[in-house]
Formats: structure tokens, sequence, C-alpha cells
């Protein structure tokens, strides 16, 4: 799922600074998950600018609300009646969100909560780390499962290189060098062959983020 | 607006009744209170008194305004009676301990007393009825572990009435007793005695005996436990066991490398093997006369007694019988079990040394033989201290207590805590020994602790009692004052399940039938969302807390009553 | 210095804040005035949220009393409360306000004195800090 962090108090602080009144929204599904935006995190950041405010002599109003989901405009037309009585909206989705926000109210301020951070998967409670990329052409099948592109820090295809050193990564010291766990893992499946094919460079020009904005479009489904 | 009535408890008239006049003046004004009278006491008639007041006004919500409410919950459990309303529908108002005794005058007690009796009150009108329910419970148990423990326990259970499922890993019943010739505080063969027990468990209708064979999965609650059992023929059989008893047991591990390798370092139980194949008046060992016998205890398992113990046992015999000298170093002699006292005594009167030792004793080979060296620190003057050196036959060498190796995997299966060193952790170190942190599992024996075998007996007895105090009434009665989770706000974050310390919640996903509190989602509703099981949750409202979408509440303690006694209702 | 009575939300976790305020009155000792005591199942039921909204709606500090650590009736309360504590310590300290404002403190039973000692230490801290400057009304 997506996760995010919380973006420095200094930071959100500053971008509501011109508002008496806003709606703080969060949103019930990945960034409740990774406890960044869910309506615990809510009312406290809530109650923390509040107090923020009150303690520089701009006493802030805060409404708070947290639909199901950020990023469908029917959940984004929940907040449609709170939103007339704010003068900006701060929201605790992911960028997704904020922007299903953006286009359905079209004259307000919506300001991002959070950072948007990776995709990942929870380690264990409390720890997440990143996992896909999205980087539009899947090469799981030949890696045996383990991403080369969030989790190499050179994004290579074919091997490690030569700052891979007692199975950790030359970059980030403590994280585990990928080319290390994808030759572990095909070895103990007994694929090993599988590295003897050369994967070829992406063309992130083409297929990925490089090509300009990317969409999807099911022709069967349009209503 | 709620009917609330007060009853003014006067703790035997020990509250001055100008304290007590304020009280009243200040509950004049309050709308909500219907009456207030003052009792002296709470007896039965009282109760009786009460009800009949509260059933002529019409009132349902009580305030008892008096002294700590663990002093009306503890009064109340021990008088028996129905109490006159729900449980849940009273409150109390602490004016004793933290008004009136904890103030500097009665000025400032008769300020604290006002702002207590005005939030009780306060509660009171939030206060909401909470039912009981009662789960039936099978007269049924899994024992996992057929060690002596899984085995006595099986044998005062099955004798009691109940049906026990007995999963044992290995081909042979019995454990780590197995091992043992003799026990240290009777004349009795371990084995003779073992064979008798299995006897008697095997004659029994009510025991069904699978082994080998293994848990592999685990599903349900106490009461409705689910649990798959694998045998080692691949075949699988599903019982629904009413609780389940832990007793796996524990694996040693002997110390390797360098001069531990050598054939004359034996561990305890290879010696307890030695013994029992000896025929007095010597002991021989590999065709020669054993004559000196040094025991090294304490260089593992430091707190376990176990060690202590079975050298003891075993230089009794040593130096008694077989004419042998026994030397026992160690760092602490522990003979705080049953009767050892007396057989240190005795064993110090036939001869056996005892040396304190601090740094580790070193070992050489001369001629064939170990030296041990040692350094007895017995004595307190440090320069009165010197080293001794013992030429032994035979060194006797403890071997390290370890969690078995399944423990963990099946502390995940179970859903079990585990200590720090890896064996299964009571729930309470002091007063439930033998809970687990999960209601209506057991622990017993090794897989909790290694100790001696009367120790594992008491202790196996221990269980063998709270499981027939949970089953024996059929049924298992709970106040539905637990945590409840909102299924429409549920965010499927697996937050709760992780971090609730009795694993009351699991996820259910989409099950058939998956309401059971929640009074606004119709009977049919089908849903995947965390789920709290009531008869399994203590109501400590760790997960309410944690919960990221907030849709944890816990029935009896919401929100509302903690903004209240924080003063921030409004 | 201002003179002035802080106002303190005590919650009271009920294996041992509870019981150690009710010790506090059977010795006779003076649990400062402007205490509001919260009786809580566990230190594990209070929210991040109500340290902060204590803070928000006029207290001037709040203690937490929970078990000792290992300790806690429902095994982890305790530890998960002093987690939640440091989240808040964190906000606090970008907002501005005195991490000192609210503290966790470990009891016993039978703690009725260190409760009491806690409770006026405090008192003076809070007394030194001043009144809390983010609180609603002030």
């Amino acid at each position: 799922m997506i996760k995010a962090e919380q973006k420095p108090m200094e930071e959100i602080l500053r971008s509501i600074d011109p508002y008496k009144k806003i709606l703080l929204s969060g949103c019930g599904a990945c960034v409740t998950v990774c406890h960044a935006g869910g309506e615990k995190e809510v009312l406290l950041l809530a109650s923390a600018l509040r107090m923020a405010r009150k303690k520089i002599g701009k006493p802030l109003e805060i409404l708070e609300a947290t639909p199901s989901r950020q990023c469908e405009p029917e959940y984004a037309q929940e907040l449609s009646e709170l939103s007339e009585k704010v003068e900006a909206i701060l929201s605790l989705a992911c960028g997704v969100g904020v922007q299903t926000l953006v286009r359905f109210f079209p004259k307000m301020p919506v300001l991002p909560g959070v950072n948007t951070t990776f995709l990942g998967e929870t380690l264990s409670h409390g720890i997440w780390e990143e996992r896909c990329q999205a980087c539009g052409n899947c090469i799981l099948e030949k890696t045996g499962g383990i991403c080369p592109i969030s989790r190499c820090a050179k994004q290579l295809l074919n091997g490690p290189c030569g700052g891979s050193s007692k199975g950790k990564c030359e970059i980030k010291k403590e994280a585990d060098c990928a080319w290390q766990l994808i030759y572990d893992r095909l070895s103990s499946l007994g694929q090993l062959y599988k590295l003897e094919e050369i994967i070829p460079a992406k063309r992130w020009g083409i297929e990925s983020r490089d090509s300009g904005l990317r969409r999807i479009i099911r022709e069967d489904l349009k209503i | 607006m709620a009917r609330i009535g007060i009853f003014i408890d006067t703790l035997k008239g020990t509250l001055p009744s100008s304290f007590r006049e304020r009280i009243r003046t200040t509950l004049r004004d309050v709308p909500e209170v219907v009456f207030s009278v003052e009792e002296d006491e709470f007896t039965s008639e009282t109760f009786e008194r009460m009800l009949k007041l509260l059933e002529h006004e019409g009132v349902e919500r009580v305030v008892i305004v008096g002294g700590s409410p663990k002093l009306y919950e503890t009064t109340f459990q021990k008088l028996g009676f129905p109490l006159p309303f729900n449980p849940y529908l009273f409150t109390v108002a602490n004016i004793r301990e933290q008004a009136l005794w904890s103030s500097i005058d009665e000025r400032e007690a008769s300020e604290k007393a006002k702002n207590a009796v005005l939030k009780a009150i306060r509660i009171a009108s939030s206060l909401r009825p909470i039912e009981s329910q009662t789960l039936p419970l099978k007269p049924e148990v899994l024992i996992l572990g057929g060690g002596i423990s899984g085995i006595s326990i099986a044998l005062t259970l099955a004798r009691a009435g109940i049906y026990v499922f007995l999963v044992e890993r290995e081909r042979t019943l019995g454990g780590k007793v197995t091992e043992l010739w003799k026990f240290y505080n009777q004349e009795l063969e371990a084995k003779g005695w073992l064979e008798q027990k299995i006897l008697e468990l095997r004659q029994n209708p009510r025991i069904s005996l699978l082994a080998p064979a293994r848990l592999k999965y685990l599903r349900g609650h106490m009461g409705r436990f689910q649990a798959t059992i694998l045998t080692d023929k691949g075949e699988e059989t599903t019982i629904s066991p009413s609780a389940i008893v832990v007793a796996t047991g524990y694996r040693v591990e002997r110390k390797r490398g360098g001069i531990y390798d050598h054939k004359r370092m034996v561990t305890l139980s290879e010696m307890e093997k030695l013994l029992s194949e000896t025929n007095p008046p010597f002991p021989f060992f590999e065709g020669k006369r054993v004559e000196t016998v040094t025991y090294l205890l304490d260089d593992t398992n430091e707190d376990i007694k176990l060690d202590s113990i079975n050298a003891l046992k075993q230089s009794l015999l040593l130096q008694g019988s077989l004419k042998c000298q026994v030397a026992i170093l160690c760092k602490e002699f522990k003979v705080s079990s049953d009767r050892m006292e007396r057989l240190y005594r005795k064993a110090r009167e036939l001869g056996v040394l005892f040396f304190k030792y601090e740094e580790a004793p070193r070992f050489s080979l001369v001629n064939g033989q170990i030296q041990v060296e040692v350094k007895d620190t017995s004595i307190l003057r440090k320069e009165d201290q010197w080293s001794v050196s013992i030429l032994s036959d035979l060194v006797v060498l403890c071997e390290t207590f370890l969690p078995h190796q399944e423990t963990m995997e099946l502390s995940a299966l179970l859903r079990l805590h585990l200590g720090k060193r890896g064996f299964f952790m009571e729930d309470n170190p002091q007063l439930l020994r033998v809970r687990s942190n999960r209601r209506g599992i057991f622990i017993a024996g090794g897989c909790r602790f290694p100790q001696e075998i009367s120790e594992t007996l008491f202790e196996a007895n221990a269980v063998a009692q709270e499981v027939l105090a949970l089953l024996s009434k059929g049924a298992y009665t709970y106040d539905l004052s637990v945590a409840e989770v909102d299924p429409k706000k549920c965010a499927l974050c697996y937050t709760c399940p992780r971090v609730c310390p009795h694993s009351a919640i699991e996820v259910e996903k989409y099950a058939e039938k998956n309401v059971y509190l929640t009074h606004h989602v119709p009977e049919n509703t089908k849903w995947g969302a965390a789920k709290v099981d009531p008869a399994s949750c203590f109501g400590c409202g760790i997960c309410v807390g944690e919960c990221p979408a907030r849709a944890i509440t816990l029935r009896h303690y919401p929100d509302e009553f903690i903004y209240i006694q924080m003063g921030l209702d409004g | 210095m201002v003179d002035f009575d802080p106002k303190i939300i005590a919650f009271c976790c009920d294996q041992s804040g509870y019981p150690s305020a009710d010790m506090a009155g059977s010795l006779r000792l003076n649990i400062p005035k402007n205490v509001e005591m919260v009786r809580v199942p566990c230190a594990g039921r209070v929210e991040a949220l109500y340290l902060l909204k204590a803070l928000e709606k006029g207290a001037d500090g709040v203690v937490l009393f929970a078990c000792y650590e290992e300790n806690c009736q429902y095994l982890r309360g305790n530890l998960r409360a002093r987690g939640r504590l440091s989240y808040i310590h964190r906000l606090m300290e970008k907002i501005g306000l005195e991490k000192e404002r609210i503290e966790i403190c470990y009891l016993a039973t039978n703690s009725g004195v260190k409760l009491v000692e806690t409770l006026q230490r405090k008192t003076e801290e809070l007394k030194r800090l001043g009144p809390n400057p983010c609180s609603e009304g002030k």
C-alpha cells in the first residue's frame, strides 16, 4: 500500500498561516494503515495545530473529517458541505487524495499534510519498507520476486555493483543489497539460470513516467 | 434526563456530619438527583432497602458517595448478593481517600468532594447497562506434550470426567523423565513409576493419545478452539477443545569444543545412566574403576535448581556406597527444594567437597585423567584463598537448558508470549504462574521453566485445577465489558491484533456470521474487519488507544467517561 | 514567576495510580487541590489524544501514573503509554511547549508517598514554567 509520513510541523504551520478556519481531512485507507493520516492522526494534529496557533496569538478553527477514502470523487463529495465553512483544506491523504480534492473543489486551496513516501510493505508493526516504484513494466518474474528498481539504490538490472559488501548496500549500509537477495532467492528456488538472461534497459521514456502523464483506459468499463 | 439516586455512605459515621451537610447542599441544585439518602454501611439489609427505594422512585442509576470505589467493588463481591441494579449502572464518588483525607482542611476537602460528586453524577447520567453472556464449555481439553506434566495433567483431568486429547511429537511418552534413574527425594526407580503412569494413561477411555503428531493450525478462542493435528502418517484431525494445555518441555545442549569433547567429560544425564548400570561396590568407566568425580555446576543455567539437585543426588551415592571422592564446584549451591538442606548436610558429613568459585575452573589432561584447578573463594580472607587442583577420573558437566526447537513456531501458532530466554511466558510470574497470556490456554512444565519432578508435579496439579475450575461449570459467564470494533470504521490495518496482549482480536474475513455486539448492524451483514472475542478480552483498552481509525471503543469505559473525569466535557 | 495555581490532570492506572492515591489519603498526605484524578483501567487506555486535549482544554500539566516496567497487569499497557507519550513529546517540542508539562511516573500499588511527592513537585515545576500558553480561554 501507499506509505506516507506526516510533514514537519513547521512546514504545515507555514502553509496554513494565512487561514483562520480550515478543514483537516484524513483518509480512511492507506494513510490510516500507516498511522499517518487516519482519524487518530487527524484529531492529534488538529489539537496540536490549534495549540500552536493559540500560542502565537492567532487562533485557528479546525473542522475535522475522515472520509473512508479521498481518492474517489464520491468520497470527496462528502466533504463539500464542510468545505463551504472554511478557507482552506489541509489533507492528510496521499498525493492522490489531495489532487482529487483539488479537482473537486476548484476554488479552495488544498494543502498536503503528509509526504507520500513510497509503495511499501509492513516489516513489523511501525516499520515500513519500500517495495515498488510503479515503473510500469514489472520484471519481478525474472528476479525471483525481488524488485531491483525499488530495492537497489542504483536500480541495476543485471547483477550487483562493486559496492555490494557482505550482502549489504554501499549507499545505505544498513540495507540489504537487492542483488544479493535476488541471488539467494533464485538459488534457493533452484532457478539461478534465470540470471543468465540479460534484462534489457528499462524504456523509461516509453512505458514509464518519463513518457509524460500515464493513464489507463479500459474501453469496456467506460460509462 | 437521567434519574439518579444518591446513597451517601457515612462509613459507619466516620464522615463528619458538617462535611456531609455540605455535600447535600451541593446535591440540592442538581436536577438529575431524585433522592439522596444516607447509609451507615452496606449489608444485605441495605441492599433490600435500596432496591425498594429504587423501585419506588423509578430510578435506575446510582451514585455512591463515600470511600474508594475499590472498597465497594470488593464489598459487593464479598456480599455475594445480586446487586439491586446492573453492576455497570452505579458509580462511586470517592470523597474519603481522595478528598477528606487528602486535604489540608475541611473547606478544601468540601471543594474536592463537590467536584468528585458532580463528576460522578455526570458519569452516572451517561452510564449504560452492560449485559453478560454465557459461553458453553464442553469438557474437552487438548494437551500438547506427553512428558510428565502432560501425562499427569491428562490423568487428573480424565479422573474428573474430562475428555483429553494428548498430542506428543515423539514415538515414546515421558519426555525427559525417560533419562532419569532415581528421584532425589524418594526411594523409587523413575522408570517403573513412569511406566505405571503411561499404562494408566493408555487404559483410560477418556484419553485419546495422538503420537507422533503435532499441532498444525489453531483457530478460534477459548471454548471453541479449532485445532488441526497432523500425525506423522500425514493424517489430519481437527478437534475443538475448550481449553489447551501447553507442556512441550525443553531441550538441553552440551558444551562442546576442546577438552569438553574428552570422553571423561560427561553430562549429568550420562552420569545418571552410568549409575543406573553400576553394580556396587565400585563404579567403572571403560573398564577402569572410578575413584574421583568432580561436578562443575553453575557455568550455565545459573538460576535453575535442577543441576544442584541432580549433582547432590548422584554424589551421595558416589561418595556413600560407591566409595568415590566427590568434589562439587559451584557458584551457589541451590538447596531451596524439599529436603535439600538435609541432603546437603548429609553430603558434607560423608565428605563431599564443595568449592565455591568465581573464576571459571581450568581443566587439563594429566596421564589420561582430568586435572581441575579451582580457586576456592569460600574462605573470607582473600590472602587465605588458594588454588586447589583435583585429579579426577570423571568430570560431570551441566547441560544448558534451552527452549525446545518448536517453541518459537508454536508460540506463533498459539499466539502466546515468549519470555526473554525464549521459554513460554506466564501471565504473571507471582500470581498466575500457569496461565498464559490467552484465556483458556495454560502452560505447564519445562516449556515455561525447567524444574525438578516433584515441583513439576505440583505445577501439573495446579494446571489441572485451573482447567477444572474453568470447565466444571460447563459454561463461562462474562460481562460484555470489553473492547468492540466498529466494522464500518475498521481499516484492516492489523494494529489491534498485533498489539492485543491477550491475543483476543483477529481479523475476520467475510465470515458467515460475524455480528456479535454491534447493535446497529443487521444480523446477516458480512464484512472483513477486526473482531474482538468478548470471552477472551480482558478490557484493558490498549487497542482503543492504538487504533489509527479510532474504530474501537471500550464498552464499559468510553471516551466520554475519561473526558468527564478530566473535567473537559463542557 | 507568575503566582498561580497550576491545574494538573493525573491519569491513574487502576492497578497502581488509583490505589496509590487512596493510599495517600489513608496516610493523610495532602494531594494538591487543583488535580483532576482520572481513573483508567490501564495506562494503555490513555490515548495520545487525551494528553494533548488535556493541555488544549485548560490543563497546565499532565501526569500519567503507570505501573513499573514489566509489572503491567495487561503485560504492555505501560510500555504503550510510554510510547504514546514520546510521540506527544515530539509534537509538543515542535509547537513550542515545554516537554516537562507531561510526564509519566511509575508506581506500585502502595506508592502513596511517591504519588503525592510527584504531584507536589509537578505543581512547583509548573509554577516555574507559568500557565500553559496554548490552552483555550487564556
